[in-house]
């Protein structure tokens, strides 16, 4: 007996690694996700320094000598039809875009995986009816739901944010839910149930936090299809509007000079916008597989 | 399987009626008053009022959706029969300008053009269709063969290759692909044209209005070989994120097919890889293809709105995006309840194809 002390003490100081432990390192040993790590490490950098080391005001910014000029030392990524610095706009705009990206989703987040969990954990004629309405809003193509709701209140940034947001609800709705449905089904909600706690208390308590890791995947996937979406926007002049930079509205107003050969005015926003949402999509990816080993792909 | 389509048709029909519910009350979700909205500010109050009244919007709200939906006649003569029956009768309606409703297939008229919604859309829908389905074509001819490709060379270069290749697709904003590819290959190489459906000096015999099959009908060549040619890029375009979309669920459905015991028992019987592949594997990965096939459905008519912008396509997303710029309501309801509902008979023919491939469905 007294021989089997040692390795029982051994067992218990063991270091238990946690699931987040478990996913760091995983995410750690992924390389796409440390590209896309990189990736959005570096967008954030530029989003949070640019107005610092390249200080910009969009409204006296044109320069009508030096209009649609090609790249060169004085402008890198030279300048649009107002004279405007291309790389200056570009830069500056990652911070609109990651505005939109990170309010839209946090919309969609809130009010989508509280009605999932909720109607998940509960069921019953809420979570019938809610689902129905799911069901319903799925039935529309995203963007043409967002382009919708933009028409419906007026073209601007608030109101592509907005939209963009509703249109997520229903993916994380769906996601929540199911996951409170194989979250509620466990024994340790059972054992909640047998110490009396409220179904408020195990909703918060116990469903939620064991829900979150979907949840944290399916955002940073939706902060990328929400960048992409916020630049569609723009691009039909129903998002961010002029004179703010903003990928979507400068390809937009790149495009009138596509005949002349001004490819600089679309390559440059053109490929911020690819390289973000590669980098959040990369990054999802990773998230996923580190976080859910069994949906590794 | 007859009881399995009648129930999944059943369930559809919730959905739908939910579905113009909320394409009826999109008018309504204006701020304000939607007919300001649309007019300009100085217009005569008498002018909006008449407008107010054409559209119907100075009725109760239960009675606008009946008219929506089963025309104003039927309205009218339900008011009649309810009045009548309840001792109150009125005169019996006269209905000046009928409008037959949507659900017997009258969409009413353009408020900006004032032609009949149902003509413009049987130009349109024929037009957005031709590209997206050849753009579905391309995505599974090049996504299928590259997801069954990388999960046979699961961790090779060729896997990293075509994965890296998917997820740009999934990344890449279609309008700027589209940008891009008009000015290489329009404006610099003139391989291709840069914009519309057939050269203005072609002419062609519509009866389907799908270019290539009217073409082929008439047996005339040139218009097949310039339709084709204003087609490929506007589908590669479109194609793009169901490309990258299906060659990533292709390799995880391939790679999650490859471990199961049937393939190890194919393997172990010394079957050929080809048969092993083709006859065991695929088959079984098949089902969440088909089911993302579906749903990429819903993408093709957003991507369309913004292909169709940059290509002049004269098709159902672009005169969509027109009518919103313009406010002309009632082809924004016409147009998304079309779309709509074509989204929800994708899914049921995905739910459909799903009880052909897989048998063990019909019975669940």
């Amino acid at each position: 007996m007294t021989a089997s002390t040692p390795a029982v003490a051994d067992v218990f100081s063991h270091k238990q690694s946690s699931l987040w432990t478990d996913a760091l390192r995983r995410l750690r040993h992924s390389s796409s996700a440390k590209v896309g790590m990189s990736l959005v490490a570096l967008l954030l950098s530029i989003a949070l320094l640019v107005p610092v080391v390249m200080p910009y005001d969009p409204r006296t910014d044109s320069d009508l000598s030096s209009r649609l000029k090609p790249p060169s030392r004085v402008h890198p990524f030279g300048t649009d039809d107002l004279g405007r610095d291309v790389l200056r706009r570009v830069l500056h705009a990652s911070r609109v875009s990651l505005r939109i990206g990170l309010i839209s989703v946090t919309i969609a987040l809130l009010f989508g995986s509280t009605l999932g969990l909720t109607c998940g954990f509960l069921g019953g004629a809420t979570d019938i009816i809610a689902m129905r309405i799911i069901d319903i809003m799925l039935a529309f193509p995203a963007t043409l739901l967002a382009i919708g709701i933009v028409a419906a209140r007026g073209p601007g940034l608030n109101n592509a944010m907005l939209a963009i947001g509703i249109v997520q609800i229903p993916a994380y709705a769906r996601l929540a839910r199911s996951v409170a449905i194989s979250v509620r089904e466990r024994e340790y909600i059972t054992a909640a149930q047998c110490v009396g706690a409220s179904k408020m208390r195990q909703l918060t308590r116990h469903v939620f936090p064991n829900s979150l890791s979907p949840i944290i995947v399916q955002s940073t996937l939706s902060i990328a299809s929400a960048i992409l979406e916020a630049a569609a926007l723009g691009f039909l002049g129903l998002g961010a509007q002029p004179p703010i930079p903003e990928w979507g509205a400068m390809l937009a107003d790149g495009y009138k000079f596509l005949t002349i050969g001004a490819w600089w005015v679309l390559l440059f926003p053109g490929v911020m916008i690819m390289l973000t949402v590669l980098g959040f999509n990369l990054l999802g990816d990773g998230l996923r597989d580190a976080l859910d080993p069994s949906l590794k792909t | 399987m007859t009881r399995y389509l009648i129930r999944r048709l059943l369930a559809a029909i919730p959905t739908l009626l939910g579905v113009s519910v909320v394409v009826f009350l999109f008018i309504h979700l204006i701020p304000g008053d939607p007919v300001r909205a649309m007019t300009r500010d100085n217009a005569p109050e008498e002018a909006v009022q008449k407008i107010r009244e054409r559209l119907g919007l100075t009725r109760p709200l239960h009675e606008q959706y009946m008219i929506f939906m089963l025309g104003n006649d039927t309205a009218a003569r339900l008011r009649y029969e309810v009045a009548r029956l309840t001792g109150n009768p009125i005169p019996v309606p006269v209905v000046t300008q009928p409008f037959r409703g949507i659900a017997r297939g009258d969409f009413g008229n353009s408020l900006v053009t004032g032609n009949a919604i149902v003509s413009e859309l049987s130009t349109r829908l024929p037009a957005t269709m031709e590209l997206a389905l050849a753009a579905v074509l391309f995505a599974i001819l090049i996504g299928v063969p590259m997801g069954i490709l990388a999960a046979i060379k699961r961790g090779t270069l060729v896997d990293t290759g075509s994965m890296l290749v998917a997820l740009t697709g999934v990344s890449m904003p279609i309008y700027w692909l589209g940008l891009m590819g008009i000015m290489l290959f329009a404006v610099t190489l003139h391989w291709v044209p840069s914009g519309s459906r057939l050269g203005v000096d072609i002419a062609l015999d519509r009866t389907t209005n799908f270019y290539l099959l009217d073409s082929i009908i008439s047996g005339n060549w040139v218009a097949l070989g310039d339709a084709l040619r204003h087609l490929i890029l506007p589908a590669l375009v479109l194609g793009t994120v169901p490309m990258g979309v299906f060659a990533r669920m292709t390799r995880s459905s391939m790679l999650e097919a490859l471990n199961q015991d049937y393939v190890r028992t194919a393997r172990a019987k010394g079957l050929r890889q080809s048969a092993v592949i083709l006859r065991h594997t695929l088959k079984n990965a098949l089902l969440p293809v088909v089911t993302v096939i579906g749903l990429e459905t819903g993408y093709l008519f957003s991507g369309a709105v913004l292909t169709e912008s940059i290509f002049g396509w004269p098709g159902l997303g672009r005169w969509l995006y027109q009518s919103i710029i313009y406010r002309d309501y009632t082809v924004i309801q016409g147009a998304t309840l079309v779309i709509a509902v074509i989204f929800v008979f994708a899914n049921l023919l995905v739910d459909f194809s799903y009880a052909l491939i897989d048998p063990r469905i019909r019975y669940t």
